[in-house]
């Protein structure tokens, strides 16, 4: 399947607004939840866990190790204060820029 | 996540590690269960779940990337390779960080000296705002000719420039350091005291606290009313009352006066000459000596406090105007006898400086020690350079036998930058550990110094204490050392090629030990010109000390004696004591001078202008030197012709003088002395008409330096301060207590204030020089010692090298003697390239040198072959050894050995 090129850079904000709405996840549910709500976006792995220790490390969001239901450790990632604005920030400027290639598009 | 927990990743790289391993893990379960779910066998579920997961390695790295610092993780495997490499090579690590200590402990041990004596801001507040006043004195320059300042003002100026500055400055008035005697309870002798006197608002212009009690104030300083009080150094106070309370209300008593003691100063105050600790101070107007308001006679130092604001230009024009002005008068009144028309009107116009005295004064001890300091500074410098430079040799050669290794890093994809940095945290380590000795070194060398730098009479205080600037400073000097041993290394390694290290070494071209011969030539250069300075310092010490005096020093002690109390008149010089010394047993013979001989720079000696008959005054002036009878006998001073004075001729006061070889031939070329007359204008307004009675020969009299000048010795009538000379027949050492006592029972009226060995009081002018010359030998014998390593290590690398190239002449038909002449001429010809480079520094530098130096120039010859002559003997010891062993390697075995 041919990945879409935006999906690299648009990763950490469609991460940012899945753990927005969904609360805490770990990094499996955030795939999970993308892929169940896109058809066409695939999320691969290698480069989700690089995101979001990098996520992690800019401090948008936190980790800590937790355990599910069914006795295993795994690391529940959750959005902070300072992501949440970056989510605020990145979405209005990815619909603006959206908004201005549709309009190119369509008058071009 | 912080910066803490990267280093913490840093440094357990396990723990990381671990925990993404289980996020991953975790990760891919669920991906499997979930694919279970959707009805996908479970080995194929398993298998592509982990095919998504991707390549787990590069996750790995790419995410560990994000949570540690990985510099720091491969900086601290390159730290434990380079600690293990350290202790790999421990001979030559150990060296190494030996040689840079003592290089860099020996630079950090001149700058603290200097750093106190010169530069150190006095312990007061706001120091920069210190100053004091000079005049420029006419008619006189200092040896290298530049203008001479006058930093001496009558008590009279004093008040008037006082006066004249209110409102834009405070000033206030110090005496230089005096020597005063202490008195002990029962009224004998105890000790000599560096004493200042300081008018009385001096110390709260200072900005100086008590320690305890308190210091001088306004009041105790009132000519009408003048207070009986003294401050105590906080050293004096620790010395002579163990730091106890009940030493404030003690009084000091010198002669004819006891003062109060009402206060300690702070601790770090000193006084305002760095080098001199200052045991008391007294309200300006309570010594007795300094009461004086004669207004042409200064002695007073004139200090003073001026705000920023102050425009001292200003400032300085008010105060010389106010100074000429006095002057003007003053000349009118009482025309000094010693200058002429010009020179008075030079006198009273002469330029006021408002100097910066935030560092103190320039004290004799400065002035001496000044150059002599930075000509350690100097040396020490280059000695640093040449125990870099070794250090860069040994590394370089142990770089060379480790290119294998960096070839097969280069090769398993380690990059240039990384092994740069392997190789300069290595030089890092040797630095650092360099830097810790360093500063134990320098904390026990610089107090060693300071003794050395003072004599028992006139001791040194310098504080030298460890202070941070100390420590920033070897800090830098050798992580500058550092980066200069470390670099060419460096650069070397990381120029490592793969192809070439899996050679065998022997097959490589000799080339490639080219850098290390010219780092070698560089040592040696450096080397040669620290040898080459030294041995300037040291030839012109033995000159010194074997100069001769015109006198025997051996046997004779010297007691300084002063009337007990002031008296009126002073006892005369030729009483009953000379005769009663002169009868002891072991005492050969006895005399009284007015100086003390070889008092060194601090006796002053008076030089009066002498006028021959039917001749204008003389421009050269004699030194006067008035003695008892039996001097030239006790001294050994040869006779040439007339006679010693007569007893009356003393007791008289006559003006009978004997003169010394240098006058006669100054004076009266080729004619006969003995009787001749001329006129001596010294102190007294008329001229005194004296008469030779005798020669003597040339002796030295203040110093070992000075030149032969014409002198003349002229009766002592009556005894001030005063030395008396004794010769005994055998060592006089253990005589002395007993001496002092009979002299204290038979002569009352006059204490013995001190005492020495002639001989000491000669080594006592020689401080500075003795102390540069222990120094330099110590370089030298370092300087040595370092390329005789440096140059045993590349030689010995060198011929290794070769070893497989010489085991094929020799099986060709080479003699032995040509393999050791190969090898030798092959280390000349960079040994000489160094020996040219260092003399030709050495010289550029040697120019510094020459105020120090003594009968001995740098381009002497013997200046030139001793450095020369010991490099090249150092060579040939360190390159005989290998020559000779490659010379006796069997064929066979050198072919085999690689």
């Amino acid at each position: 399947m041919s990945k879409p090129d935006a999906l690299q850079g648009s990763l950490p904000l469609l991460v940012l607004k899945i753990l927005d709405r969904r609360g805490p996840l770990h990094g499996y549910g955030i795939t999970a939840q993308i892929e169940a709500i896109s058809d066409l976006l695939r999320v691969e792995e290698g480069s989700l866990y690089p995101a979001l220790h990098r996520l992690e490390e800019a401090g948008l969001v936190r980790a800590k190790w937790t355990t599910t239901e069914n006795k295993r450790r795994a690391r529940m990632y959750e959005i902070t204060r300072a992501g949440r604005k970056q989510l605020q920030e990145e979405e209005s400027r990815w619909t603006s820029v959206a908004a201005a290639i549709g309009q190119v598009l369509r008058e071009a | 996540m912080s910066w803490f927990s990267r280093i913490a990743n840093a440094l357990r790289p396990g723990r990381a590690a671990a925990d993404l391993a289980e996020e991953l893990q975790f990760h891919a379960d669920q991906r499997g269960a979930d694919l279970i779910r959707e009805g996908v066998p479970r080995a194929e579920a398993e298998r592509l779940a982990r095919r998504q997961l991707g390549n787990s390695l590069r996750i790995r790295e790419s995410s560990r990337d994000v949570k540690s610092a990985v510099w720091i993780e491969s900086l601290l495997q390159d730290f434990r390779f380079g600690l293990r490499m350290l202790a790999k090579y421990r001979k030559s690590s150990l060296a190494a960080i030996i040689s840079l200590a003592l290089a860099i402990g020996a630079c950090t041990a001149t700058f603290e000296l200097i750093d106190a004596l010169i530069f150190r801001p006095l312990p007061v507040a706001a120091p920069s705002e210190l100053i004091d006043l000079a005049r420029l004195q006419p008619g006189f320059s200092s040896p290298d000719n530049q203008p001479h300042f006058s930093a001496s003002f009558s008590y009279p100026q004093y008040r008037l420039l006082r006066d004249a500055g209110a409102g834009r400055a405070e000033l206030f008035a110090i005496t230089p350091g005096l020597r005063l005697s202490l008195f002990d309870d029962a009224g004998g002798f105890a000790e000599n005291l560096r004493v200042e006197a300081i008018s009385g608002e001096g110390f709260r212009v200072l900005g100086v606290r008590p320690a305890r009690g308190r210091l001088i104030q306004a009041e105790d300083d009132s000519a009408a009313n003048p207070g009986r009080v003294a401050v105590i150094s906080y050293g004096f106070w620790r010395r002579h009352f163990g730091g106890s309370q009940a030493a404030l209300g003690e009084r000091l008593r010198f002669a004819g006066q006891s003062y109060e003691i009402v206060g300690v100063a702070a601790p770090s105050f000193f006084g305002v000459e760095p080098g001199y600790l200052v045991d008391a101070w007294l309200p300006l107007s309570a010594v007795a000596d300094l009461r004086t308001t004669d207004p042409d006679d200064g002695g007073l130092r004139v200090w003073g406090r001026v705000r920023r604001e102050v425009n001292r230009a200003q400032l300085r024009d008010r105060l010389a105007a106010t100074l000429t002005n006095f002057l003007r008068e003053r000349v009118r009144i009482n025309p000094p006898r010693s200058l002429r028309g010009t020179q008075i009107e030079q006198l009273v116009n002469a330029p006021l400086l408002i100097r910066d005295a935030s560092s103190g004064a320039d004290s004799l001890f400065r002035i001496q020690f000044r150059r002599p300091l930075w000509i350690l500074v100097l040396i020490c410098a280059l000695l640093l350079l040449l125990a870099c430079s070794n250090v860069a040799t040994l590394t370089l050669a142990r770089a060379s036998a480790r290119d294998a290794e960096m070839a097969l890093r280069v090769s398993l994809g380690a990059g240039r930058l990384r092994l740069i940095r392997q190789m300069l945290i290595e030089s890092a380590q040797v630095a650092v550990a360099a830097c810790v000795l360093s500063v134990g070194f320098a904390a026990f060398a610089a107090p060693a110094m300071v003794a050395r730098l003072g004599s028992p009479e006139f001791p040194a205080w310098l504080d030298v204490e460890p202070r941070a600037a100390t420590l920033a400073f070897a800090a830098g000097l050798s992580l500058l050392a550092g980066m200069l041993f470390g670099i060419v290394p460096a650069l070397r390694a990381s120029a490592a090629s793969p192809a070439t290290g899996f050679k065998a070494a022997g097959l490589q071209h000799s080339s490639r030990v080219g850098p290390l011969r010219w780092m070698l030539a560089t040592e040696v250069g450096f080397s040669v010109a620290v040898l080459f300075l030294s041995g300037l310092l040291l030839i012109s010490f033995r000159r010194l000390t074997t100069v001769d005096l015109g006198f025997d020093p051996g046997n004779v002690a010297l007691f300084e004696i002063a009337p007990s109390e002031p008296v009126s008149p002073a006892p005369k010089s030729d009483s009953d004591l000379l005769a009663y010394i002169r009868a002891l047993p072991g005492v050969q013979s006895a005399s009284i001078s007015q100086q003390r001989p070889m008092g060194g720079d601090i006796v002053f000696i008076q030089m009066p202008v002498i006028r021959l008959p039917g001749r204008p005054a003389e421009t050269i002036r004699p030194r006067e030197v008035p003695i008892a009878t039996g001097f030239f006998k006790t001294m050994r001073i040869r006779w040439i012709a007339g006679r010693d004075f007569l007893p009356e001729e003393i007791a008289a006061g006559s003006s009978s003088v004997i003169v010394n070889q240098a006058f006669a031939d100054t004076f009266f070329p080729g004619r006969d002395p003995i009787g001749r007359r001329f006129e001596k204008i010294g102190d007294d307004p008329d001229p005194i008409r004296e008469q030779i009675v005798g020669v003597v020969g040339n002796a030295r009299w203040n110093n070992l330096r000075e030149p032969v000048e014409p002198s003349i010795y002229t009766p002592l009538e009556q005894i001030g301060l005063a030395t008396l000379s004794v010769r005994t027949a055998a060592a006089p050492a253990p005589l002395i207590p007993d001496l002092r006592k009979r002299i204290a029972v038979a002569a009352p009226d006059i204490s013995v204030r001190s005492s020495i060995l002639l001989q000491d009081q000669i080594d006592s002018t020689l401080l500075r020089e003795r102390l540069l010359a222990i120094l330099a030998g110590f370089f030298s014998v370092l300087a040595l010692l370092l390329s005789a390593v440096g140059l045993y290590g590349v030689i010995n690398y060198a011929t290794l090298r070769r070893t497989r190239e010489i085991g094929i002449r020799i099986a060709l038909g080479a003699s032995r003697e040509w393999v050791v002449r190969e090898i030798l001429s092959d280390t000349a010809a960079f040994v000489f390239a160094g020996i040219g480079a260092g003399l030709a520094s050495g010289l550029a530098f040697g120019r510094y040198l020459s105020s120090q130096l003594y009968a001995v120039t740098p381009t002497d010859f013997s200046s030139v072959a001793a450095p020369v002559g010991c490099i090249l003997l150092v060579a040939l010891a360190a390159a005989l050894p290998p020559a000779l062993r490659a010379a006796g390697a069997d064929a066979l075995i050198a072919l085999k050995y690689e």
